[in-house]
């Protein structure tokens, strides 16, 4: 029964296939159960690069039509690529992925309605084109950060602190350039750890 | 063979290895309904019933039943006994699979 390299395809496989079955049926369950997040980092990365342009190129009301397409095609494929893989199966990890996708949805809500609220206070259009994408790239630079610090990854950490130094560059960039420098800053950097996911494996 | 360890009888067959490694890949604390762990498996509901029955039955797994909106949801979960169980196994399998002398580069 101990001996190592017994193998019986009926009764209990050698210690060597014995090692070879959990690294396949471990691999096999965490790759099916578990969305690829690299997918999420590729799918935002040319997001942001397209919106990015598209300010850059149009005038503003049309990139903010075509930005809120995008982004709406956006969050629609991201809830259908965290939820599918995840569905029946339960317990203290789904409670992290819902407060986690709430930290997000809430965080941005709240960019939104703080924009609308500079607005209303009359701050100049000028201004409002350079800040308010800043201070987006600001708010998901810090949760890149925080989402760095709760799953220990250093490509998140990473990403977060770069997202928060081009969200500041952006603003001294000023108009028409900002735009430019959050697409290929922000874009640019997320596309580089959606590589790196996808170059690593899956869970990096 | 002596200083071997044993390898778990109960984690040790090729059915049940397969099922314990796949409950442990997911995170702990976290259980699959039994279709899903069929359909990742792909092993019969017959087969995969028995198997379950002998890890519940040593502790390692445990098995709750309850219902979503009216539809019985029968869901497993490795315990931490069998977490345990089996990454002792493993250990061991490793330790089996270490050369005997000192020598190995490896």
């Amino acid at each position: 029964m101990n001996d190592p390299h017994h193998t019986d395809a009926e009764g209990p496989p050698s210690a060597a296939d014995a090692l070879a079955i959990i690294e396949r049926e471990q691999a096999r369950t965490s790759s099916k159960v578990m969305p690829n997040i690299a997918l999420f980092y590729a799918l935002w990365g040319a997001i942001w690069l397209a919106t990015g342009v598209l300010f850059f190129l149009l005038d503003p009301a049309t990139a903010s039509w075509a930005t809120a397409a995008v982004v709406a095609v956006g969050v629609v494929t991201s809830a259908v690529l965290g939820a599918r893989p995840g569905r029946g199966v339960t317990g203290a990890s789904t409670r992290q992925g819902l407060f986690y996708g709430l930290g997000w949805a809430i965080s941005l809500s709240a960019v939104g309605v703080f924009v609308a609220g500079m607005a209303a206070l009359g701050v100049p259009g000028t201004a409002m084109a350079v800040l308010s994408p800043a201070l987006l790239a600001l708010v998901v630079g810090a949760l890149y950060l925080l989402t760095g610090a709760t799953w220990s990854s250093i490509p998140d950490f990473a990403l977060g602190a770069w997202v928060m130094v081009v969200a500041v560059a952006s603003v001294f960039a000023g108009l028409p350039g900002n735009s430019l420098v959050l697409g290929l800053g922000v874009g640019g950097g997320l596309l580089v750890v959606a590589g790196l996911r996808l170059t690593r494996g899956r869970r990096a | 063979m002596i200083g071997l360890p044993e390898l778990d009888p109960v984690i040790h067959a090729q059915a049940r290895l397969r099922v314990t490694s796949s409950l442990a890949a997911l995170p702990a604390g976290d259980k699959i309904t039994f279709p899903r762990l069929q359909q990742l498996l792909e092993m019969t509901a017959g087969n995969l019933s028995t198997h379950l029955r002998k890890l519940e039955d040593a502790g390692y797994v445990e098995i709750t039943k309850s219902h979503q909106r009216r539809t019985p949801v029968t869901y497993v979960e490795l315990t931490k006994i069998g977490r345990r169980a089996f990454e002792d196994y493993t250990a061991a399998l490793r330790t089996l699979l270490e050369p005997p002398s000192n020598g190995g580069a490896s």
